[in-house]
């Protein structure tokens, strides 16, 4: 009983004691840093669904015209939005302008000009997959 | 016989004598007469001492025995007799010119040339006085009179000594001075005397010293012009100098060279060929001041415009061009192309010399000779292309552009052709040199641009230049550089800068955006999202920012993501810059800090003491130089401190009150402050050389596999076969200059024009 009664106490008396370091550390743990605000820079990158997380991703380029996704088509001036990308069905991906312009010939028989499978543009393929 | 025609012939002539002298009169007394009239006669010309008390001569008797002795037909014998005398009684003058003469020489210091003049001067009036006093009287008639003139003249010709010449000059250059100077107390009353220059010209020192009294003159200008227009470049003084001759010069040249003019009209013909000759020797020392100004000149460029037209003026009388050019390039080798001078200087002085040399000689040829080394020897300088651009772009407030701010702004000229159908065309000018070509008056911007071959290095430089601003806005005010590219089209076209259009246009896409997320989601981050293809490339530096840095850039990500569905964003951790709030026990402190910065100061949440290999494990590949100057820079803000313990590693510690260190401090401070400047502040963004040696580097793959399988190559050889490879675009200059570089690396060898690869 006193025993337990002293243990109890010991624990207490340690409980105090680690609570009052724990309160020092915690003081002394008082430094904060607050963002006000973060003017950064980013490059923006279309997500073609392939990871490349680790180190620089190979460029991606569109197999028409061979210039990177984030680049623009030959036709175009201004890159993004305004020369978007077109997703397959058969996962294979191209500047929107491009393949319209691709499939637009008599040649193409509206067939993706990588595995010459009949052309079916991909509902949002990617960003479905990611939401 | 012989003897009785000699005598009839000696009697006949003895007859003929008599009569003769004798003039049909009475017995002898017509000899009587003559011989009086001869006595009179000779002793009324007789040279006499001018100390001698003068005669009293009765003038009618006088002429009475002239005419004697005219009718005798005797004025020669006279005139002979009277040379005679002259010889006989030279001593007197030879005497007075010989005392002169030593005053003169006597060697003593205090005398000026004032007072040298003076002695010439008093000297040439008494040789006037002899000259009058000896003189035979103008009613002789001019035989005798120019025979007396002569005689004279010679005589004192001969006993004049060498040492009269340099005399006679001073004493001119005394009689110049009185007329442009005024008159001062200090020239002596021989000088002013009037009766002077009458006296030059009787004793003939005019005309035998003409060629003293033009170099008088001569003199006379430089000095005036040296001494008025020498380093006065800011208004125009050919006109004054001109007035200057017109008032004071020319009534001095009047004694010289309008003697004897009656009329103003006839004085006016006669100085018209010597006054051209001085307005020229004008024109030549101005020109001649100016040639040797003119680097300074073209320093002081819009201040000296004057003196640039006067020099102009000067140029079209002086032919100088040559001169002016040598100079010029001279000057410009001593004091502009050396390594001491800073490109952005040689920039504006090319500007200023082209402004100048424009305003000399509008067509150019003087300026394309003088232009010729600068321009090559900055297209050696690495980085005059960023000067040049650096101005172009400059801002408006900043004022020490290089281009006017009202010189309208046009597209770049390119060299034109001939056109052979203009009715205006004009032949090149005739010192144009067989390169010389006719550029058009164009702007200051097209000429420096064609210092370079192509355009295109401009605009990359303008890219990174451009990108470097961009980057540093953060107050979203991208007017300026919008403003600025719109110049910039018009001077470059619309085609190369494509590029920096779509920058602009990720800066105002970045702007939106943002909003649009503020608008999801509030937070403290406002980035600039940049399409890579279009902006130079950047340092590769990532770093993995810890924390609640991280978590702020991966929540913005995600709103990112779900506003732009297709995108994602990949952080250039290491740009922009961070606003943070340091809340520490007994104070707070905010600062603007790059991202490193911020990294580590978020570590130092984590735990007070670090040491930097830890740090730069958290966040990653981050040089140790740059690692320590970020900590440095927290250490200046007082929120570090530095920890050695001996051994090579450092360790900071967080100084959570500043009260703890507050004697170690500012040592602290002085020691880390004087090594935090020891590293060096770097771009951001990668300039075109660095890009350039980049590429080059790939090419160098290509080149030591070439030399390894072909031997030795000629360098147009390995630039052949380069251009087989993708992407390449140098010239055999630059890949000249590469392969050099390799050379002094110890790579390759080069003899004969053959490159091997060294083993």
């Amino acid at each position: 009983m006193s025993r337990t009664q002293t243990q109890t106490n010991a624990s207490c008396v340690y409980g105090v004691w680690y609570s009052l370091l724990f309160c020092f550390s915690n003081n002394s743990r008082s430094m904060k840093v607050i963002v006000k605000q973060w003017h950064a820079i980013a490059q923006w990158q279309w997500d073609t669904g392939k990871t490349d997380e680790n180190g620089d991703p190979e460029e991606d380029v569109c197999g028409i015209c061979r210039v990177p996704f984030e680049g623009c088509c030959p036709t175009c001036k201004v890159p993004g939005d305004d020369c978007p990308l077109i997703w397959g069905e058969c996962s294979h991906v191209f500047h929107m302008h491009c393949l319209l312009k691709w499939i637009g010939t008599a040649a193409s028989k509206q067939q993706c000009p990588m595995d010459r499978r009949l052309w079916v543009t991909a509902e949002r393929k990617v960003a479905a997959s990611h939401s | 016989m012989a003897s009785e025609a000699l005598r009839n012939q000696v009697a006949a002539k003895w007859q003929d004598s008599f009569n003769r002298l004798n003039r049909g009169s009475q017995g002898i007394s017509g000899l009587m007469d003559f011989s009086k009239a001869w006595a009179v006669a000779a002793d009324f010309l007789r040279p006499r001492d001018l100390g001698a008390p003068p005669k009293d001569f009765n003038t009618h008797e006088v002429r009475g025995a002239f005419d004697v002795l005219m009718q005798c037909r005797m004025l020669p014998m006279l005139l002979e007799s009277f040379v005679e005398d002259m010889r006989r009684n030279q001593h007197l003058i030879t005497n007075d010119v010989m005392r002169f003469m030593a005053e003169y020489e006597v060697p003593t210091d205090s005398k000026k040339a004032s007072g040298e003049a003076d002695v010439i001067g008093r000297l040439v009036l008494l040789l006037a006085d002899w000259y009058f006093a000896w003189a035979p009287g103008g009613e002789l008639g001019h035989t005798i009179s120019s025979a007396y003139i002569v005689n004279f003249q010679t005589h004192i010709f001969s006993v004049l000594p060498s040492t009269f010449a340099g005399g006679f000059k001073k004493l001119l250059a005394a009689t110049l001075s009185l007329f442009t100077r005024g008159t001062t107390p200090e020239i002596p009353a021989s000088v002013q005397d009037p009766k002077l220059w009458p006296s030059f010209e009787l004793l003939g020192l005019a005309d035998r010293y003409e060629s003293l009294i033009a170099s008088v003159c001569y003199e006379h200008i430089e000095v005036h012009v040296l001494e008025t227009c020498t380093g006065k470049w800011d208004e125009p003084m050919l006109g004054q100098l001109r007035e200057w001759m017109a008032d004071k010069v020319v009534p001095w040249m009047l004694l010289p060279y309008a003697r004897g003019a009656k009329t103003p009209e006839e004085a006016r013909t006669m100085l018209q060929g010597v006054g051209s000759r001085f307005d020229f020797h004008v024109c030549k020392t101005l020109c001649d001041l100016r040639t040797k100004e003119m680097f300074d000149i073209v320093i002081d460029y819009p201040d000296s415009i004057p003196s640039l037209h006067d020099l102009k003026e000067c140029l079209q009388r002086v032919d100088q061009r040559s001169q002016l050019v040598q100079t010029l390039r001279k000057a410009n080798k001593k004091r502009l192309l050396h390594p001491g001078a800073d490109t952005k200087d040689i920039l504006t002085q090319y500007v200023s010399l082209i402004r100048c040399l424009r305003i000399i000689d509008p067509p150019g040829v003087l300026l394309f000779k003088v232009a010729d080394p600068i321009r090559r020897y900055l297209r050696d300088r690495p980085d005059t292309i960023r000067c040049i651009v650096a101005s172009l772009v400059v801002d408006g407030e900043s004022g020490d552009s290089l281009v006017d701010q009202d010189e309208p702004i046009q597209p770049l000229q390119t060299a034109q052709v001939d056109d052979y159908t203009d009715p205006n065309w004009e032949p090149e000018p005739i010192d144009a040199g067989p390169d010389f070509r006719v550029n058009k008056p164009s702007d200051v911007v097209s000429t420096l641009v064609s210092i370079y071959d192509s355009k295109d290095l401009f605009v990359k430089e303008l890219q990174v230049l451009l990108a470097q601003r961009l980057l540093a806005v953060t107050d979203g005010n991208y007017e300026k550089e919008r403003r600025n590219l719109e110049i910039l089209k018009i001077r470059f076209g619309e085609a190369p800068l494509q590029v920096c259009e779509v920058m602009l246009k990720d800066m105002t896409d970045s702007k939106r955006i943002d909003q649009h997320v503020q608008f999801q989601s509030s937070s403290v981050m406002h980035p600039t999202i940049i399409s890579r293809h279009f902006w130079p490339q950047f340092q590769a530096a990532k770093i993995l920012l810890p924390g609640q840095l991280h978590e702020i850039q991966e929540s913005y990500a995600r709103e990112f993501t779900t506003f732009k569905p297709d995108k994602k964003l990949r952080w250039l951790s290491h740009l922009g810059s961070i606003r943070l709030e340091i809340q520490l026990q007994d104070r707070t402190i905010s600062a603007d800090v790059p991202p490193l910065e911020a990294a580590f100061i978020e570590l130092f949440s984590e735990k007070d003491v670090w040491t930097v290999g830890d740090l730069v494990a958290r966040v990653g590949p981050v040089e140790r130089p740059a690692a320590l100057k970020a900590l440095l820079a927290w250490v200046n803000r007082g929120v570090l401190r530095e920890e050695s313990d001996g051994a090579d590693v450092q360790r900071f510690r967080l100084l959570e009150s500043a009260s703890t260190d507050a004697e170690a401090a500012p040592v602290r401070m002085a020691t880390t402050g004087s090594r935090a400047t020891l590293v060096e502040e770097q771009p951001t963004v990668l300039t075109v050389q660095q890009q350039q040696a980049g590429q080059m580097e790939v090419y160098w793959k290509f080149i030591e596999g070439m030399l390894m399988n072909l031997g030795g190559l000629p360098l147009d050889r390995i630039q052949t076969m380069l251009k087989f490879a993708p992407g390449y675009d140098r010239t055999v200059d630059q890949l000249g200059g590469f392969m050099d570089a390799a050379r002094r690396e110890g790579l390759v060898n080069v003899k004969d024009g053959i490159w091997r690869l060294n083993r």
